[in-house]
């Protein structure tokens, strides 16, 4: 006769993406769609419409024994407070207001993201605030588009809804280097051929 | 640009809270996890690798069904919630970039995990809690 002090060995199963209610996932796939065809389309200045005046924005780099030197480029952009020892350097990477967050989305390189290999996750909603997380995969590219580079993130997003959109309060983005099955899954459906309905975006989000 | 006074506490007042906080957290998590229990709220929500819980009771449970591990913090970053989007209710989001080995398990896995904390009764609560690996 045994003590009954068998600690558990088996992992509940990963399940791809959590929407909450059906009126929420609805209002984030779309919301998901059109932030990112603005995100890849080379003008980042619509967002301006999308974001609060209080907005803040940041970003960390977890940085591994495998990143490249490419994406080690971002150190020192990473707002990782168990790294900084300097306080304003801690500041300057916080960013604050609505015009400060959308000049520095507009200054970050060009990029595309791998739709299909979002995973969502609604973890608040308390009235008509909604807090959700987005990871995946997407495609940096050099400043002339001659090369580019596939980058894992994780996004998370504090938003209040205002149907039919959102107005964003807190962005962050952490990115890493993909791990090998990420890569291998990259880009792997075709891309989606133009569809004849049209996709509604933010006006002149598809300008050069 | 300069943050307006009010911000910049605000931001402070934040970034010693996670620092605090995320120690608190994965030490507990790794060594004492019935623990836990006294940093969600009641009402807490959390989404794991994409299963939703709901209340710190089933949290807890789910938690404590979890084989033993060792977490790694890599990356810890914090952002105050602006008050005039929570009422006045003091609240931040911490994000937190490591790697987690469960017992049974060969894999080491990359994760982040997304905690929404404000205050009750003077002291820091978890409201929502959001952890996904890195597939």
């Amino acid at each position: 006769i045994a003590f009954d002090l068998e600690s558990p060995t088996v992992l509940p199963p990963v399940q791809h993406s959590y929407f909450g209610t059906s009126t929420i996932k609805k209002l984030l796939v779309r919301f998901v769609e059109q932030y990112f065809t603005v995100f890849d389309s080379g003008d980042r200045q619509p967002f301006i419409e999308i974001y609060h005046d209080q907005a803040c924005f940041s970003m960390t780099f977890q940085n591994a024994s495998n990143s490249s030197p490419f994406m080690r480029k971002y150190l020192s952009q990473s707002r990782n407070l168990l790294k900084i020892r300097d306080p304003n350097l801690e500041m300057k990477l916080f960013k604050y207001t609505k015009l400060s967050v959308v000049a520095h989305l507009n200054e970050m390189p060009p990029t595309q993201h791998d739709t299909n290999s979002f995973q969502v996750d609604l973890f608040m909603a308390q009235g008509n605030l909604i807090s959700f997380t987005l990871n995946g995969i997407y495609k940096e590219f050099s400043s002339n588009r001659s090369s580019s580079h596939l980058v894992a993130f994780s996004r998370m997003f504090l938003a209040v809804m205002q149907p039919p959109t959102l107005c964003i309060i807190n962005d962050h983005l952490t990115i890493k280097e993909p791990t090998r099955a990420q890569l291998k899954a990259a880009f792997a459906s075709p891309a989606p051929t133009p569809s004849p309905s049209p996709v509604t975006v933010p006006q002149g989000s598809l300008s050069p | 640009m300069t943050l307006p006074a009010d911000v910049k506490l605000q931001l402070e007042q934040a970034v010693l809270a996670g620092k605090e906080f995320h120690k608190l957290y994965y030490e507990k998590f790794d060594k004492r996890r019935n623990l836990l229990n006294k940093l969600y709220m009641d009402s807490a929500t959390m989404v794991w690798n994409g299963n939703p819980l709901q209340g710190s009771e089933a949290i807890l449970k789910f938690l404590d069904q979890l084989p033993t591990s060792d977490h790694t913090i890599d990356t810890l970053d914090c952002q105050p919630i602006p008050a005039v989007v929570t009422q006045g209710q003091t609240s931040l989001m911490v994000i937190v970039g490591g790697r987690v080995k469960f017992e049974g398990t060969k894999e080491t896995f990359s994760f982040t995990e997304n905690f929404m904390l404000t205050t009750q009764g003077g002291v820091w609560k978890i409201a929502s809690d959001c952890f996904r690996y890195q597939e």
